[in-house]
């Protein structure tokens, strides 16, 4: 891996000559929040906070469509068109570390699909075609909790690119080969030794910030049965709105829906994010639903991150710690107690 | 890269209503390109996404047995939009076909075995197919006896009446039909509920014995009590489920109970299993 050196002011010369190769996503403020924008040559890239929706939009977008049809009336045989809307390379600048980790964990979802062959197809073209261009978070929030999930506020795992803020320049680490031909178009001096020990010492110092003590991974190694049997469940459910924020803003939900709109004489077929907060997520078409509680629904979130899904992928547990639904949870639910608290056994 | 997204594209060959109410009507589907049938490889227990394009799909159980060639059968109750479309389909008319997927019952473990099938109302389907394979000549051999347990609320919601007939005109299978409410039927078999009628007509448990039971959720819970009050252990008790499920390749997380799918994991748990979940079910 080479590191290299772009002095700070050259920051917008350096996304226009990225710009200028493939379409580019940086994260800027509109109407006072962060999000992913599309990047036109005047906007303004903003790394104060992370975005709101994370990078998981570009690999599972909030509407996808899946193909198109036809249905013509002479000809009872529907033709399919495939979309192809996604094959085009795109270059993300300013992605956390902890959203990108997210993408490893959505990638075990949708490209192991399990036991067959089948891999989705859609989120595969979007692995193929994105670059992802990091930025290492110096100042995380007090809803941080990355290092307790494996993380680092200066990880590199699954990004293509690292940018470190060192002041008053940037040490842009280049990971990938994808990352080499993105930015090919932009020289920068190498990094010395200097710059580069600044570098560690810098990700030693706020690593040292994070909070300590967190058992996010523990959930795992309890019983299933005694951990459907808390009533934390039920007491915490008491709270809950089952607005769904939580898993629209998390990096690592991945749950859709798959629907399907029509015009005339055609339409297509569509997935969209949906929600395990959702009532209707379940119901059965004779009307029976599984999971008819609120409480029920807030155990398979929780559940689902921190027991299934370790269960199901050597255990590594689906949440990075970015924090966003701690912060964003209109009635403070806090996946850090609720972990705690599905620490039931006095195992190691 | 296949997209396992995209389904086959099949034909109506025929529809036949299985119910007088005309609300459970079962349909032979055909494939288009007939390579098609040929990479469509599947074992009894598993389930299909039928697709409509502009309506959506739907997860269905295969209810002809992989040792019946040509078309397939899939019996589908009315019940939403797009099971109310497809029955506002005719003959000839297209749609769509995508797997088979799920798991499929555990014939490995079933060969040598007797087996005891339970079954109730329109959930019948995959069942028919376990045991049209386990009736052919080639596959009867495999297994000891056979016992069915078939039940509805009155004698019309059964469905595959004719094939019901050949069965019981056989004397390699034990066929126990039982309605709730025989009506004037001159319903000359059992009355009664399911649970009641596998404790009268089922062996007790033994090492040598399985259940296979796909039903309503009632009949699933007392059928399995009742089993176990004869001492199968619930290694030995298989439950084929039906969740709601949009992907069926165990991606867009609805269908779990526990950590498992039920399109992917599934449909075909052993009690054993899902024990440990059951606040799930």
């Amino acid at each position: 891996m080479k590191a290299f050196i772009l002095p700070k002011p050259e920051i917008g010369n350096f996304l226009e000559a990225v710009a200028g190769g493939h379409p580019l996503w940086i994260p800027a403020e509109e109407d006072g929040i962060v999000s992913f924008c599309r990047y036109d040559g005047g906007s303004e890239v903003c790394l104060d906070a992370k975005p709101r929706i994370p990078a998981k939009r570009f690999f599972l977008p909030q509407w996808e469509e899946m193909f198109a049809f036809e249905v013509a009336t002479a000809d009872p045989v529907i033709r399919l068109a495939e979309s192809t809307d996604a094959v085009r390379r795109q270059v993300v600048f300013g992605v956390r570390p902890c959203d990108a980790k997210a993408v490893q964990l959505l990638a075990m979802v949708f490209m192991n699909c399990h036991t067959t062959p089948d891999k989705d197809i859609y989120f595969q073209r979007r692995i193929d075609s994105t670059v992802l261009i990091g930025w290492a978070c110096n100042s995380p929030d007090p809803t941080c909790f990355c290092n307790a999930l494996g993380g680092h506020p200066h990880g590199q795992e699954a990004l293509d690119a690292l940018m470190i803020d060192l002041g008053n320049e940037i040490l842009v680490k280049l990971i990938t080969d994808q990352a080499r031909a993105v930015v090919a178009q932009y020289s920068m001096a190498e990094a010395d030794e200097r710059s580069l020990s600044r570098a560690s010492r810098l990700a030693e110092s706020v690593m040292a910030t994070m909070p300590k003590g967190l058992k996010l991974g523990r959930p795992c190694g309890e019983d299933t049965e005694a951990l459907f049997g808390l009533s934390l469940w039920e007491e915490t459910a008491e709270q809950c709105l089952n607005c769904g924020i939580c898993t629209y803003l998390c990096p690592t939900c991945s749950c859709f829906d798959i629907l399907d709109h029509v015009e005339q004489n055609g339409g297509c077929r569509f997935r969209t994010w949906d929600s395990c907060m959702f009532s209707l997520f379940t119901r059965q078409g004779s009307g029976y639903n599984p999971r008819s509680t609120r409480a029920k629904r807030l155990r398979q979130r929780f559940m689902h991150k921190l027991k299934y899904f370790p269960e199901r992928h050597n255990g590594r547990v689906s949440c990075v710690g970015c924090g966003r639904c701690v912060e964003f949870c209109p009635v403070n639910i806090d996946i850090r107690e609720v972990a705690e608290r599905m620490t039931i056994s006095n195992g190691a | 890269m296949t997209n396992p997204y995209i389904s086959y594209p099949v034909r109506i060959t025929e529809i036949v209503n299985e119910t007088p109410d005309k609300q459970t009507r079962s349909f032979k589907l055909r494939f288009i390109d007939p390579e098609d049938r040929t990479r469509f490889r599947f074992t009894a227990g598993q389930f299909a996404q039928l697709s409509i394009a502009g309506q959506g799909e739907m997860p269905i159980g295969i209810a002809s047995s992989p040792s019946e060639e040509g078309d397939l059968l899939f019996t589908v109750h009315r019940v939403g939009r797009v099971t109310s479309f497809l029955h506002a389909m005719r003959v000839g008319d297209c749609i769509g076909l995508r797997g088979p997927y799920g798991n499929g019952f555990p014939w490995e473990i079933m060969a040598g075995k007797t087996i005891v099938v339970v079954g109730g109302g329109f959930a019948f389907t995959t069942l028919r197919a376990a045991i049209q394979q386990m009736l052919t000549p080639e596959m009867r051999s495999q297994f000891d006896d056979i016992y069915v347990v078939y039940g509805c609320r009155s004698p019309d919601g059964l469905l595959y009446k004719t094939q019901l007939r050949d069965w019981q005109k056989r004397g390699d299978i034990s066929l126990h039909l039982t309605v709730d409410d025989p009506g004037s039927s001159g319903w000359r078999d059992h009355v009664g509920l399911v649970p009641q009628i596998v404790r009268k007509v089922a062996p007790s448990g033994s090492d040598n014995t399985i259940a296979v039971m796909c039903g309503p959720q009632a009949m699933i819970k007392f059928s399995v009590l009742a089993l176990r009050e004869m001492r199968y252990p619930p290694e030995q008790i298989y439950l084929s489920l039906e969740n709601r499920m949009k992907c069926g390749i165990g991606v867009c997380g609805r269908c779990n109970i526990g950590k498992d799918f039920v399109c992917k994991d599934g449909p075909v748990f052993t009690l054993a299993q899902l024990v440990h979940s059951r606040g799930d079910l």
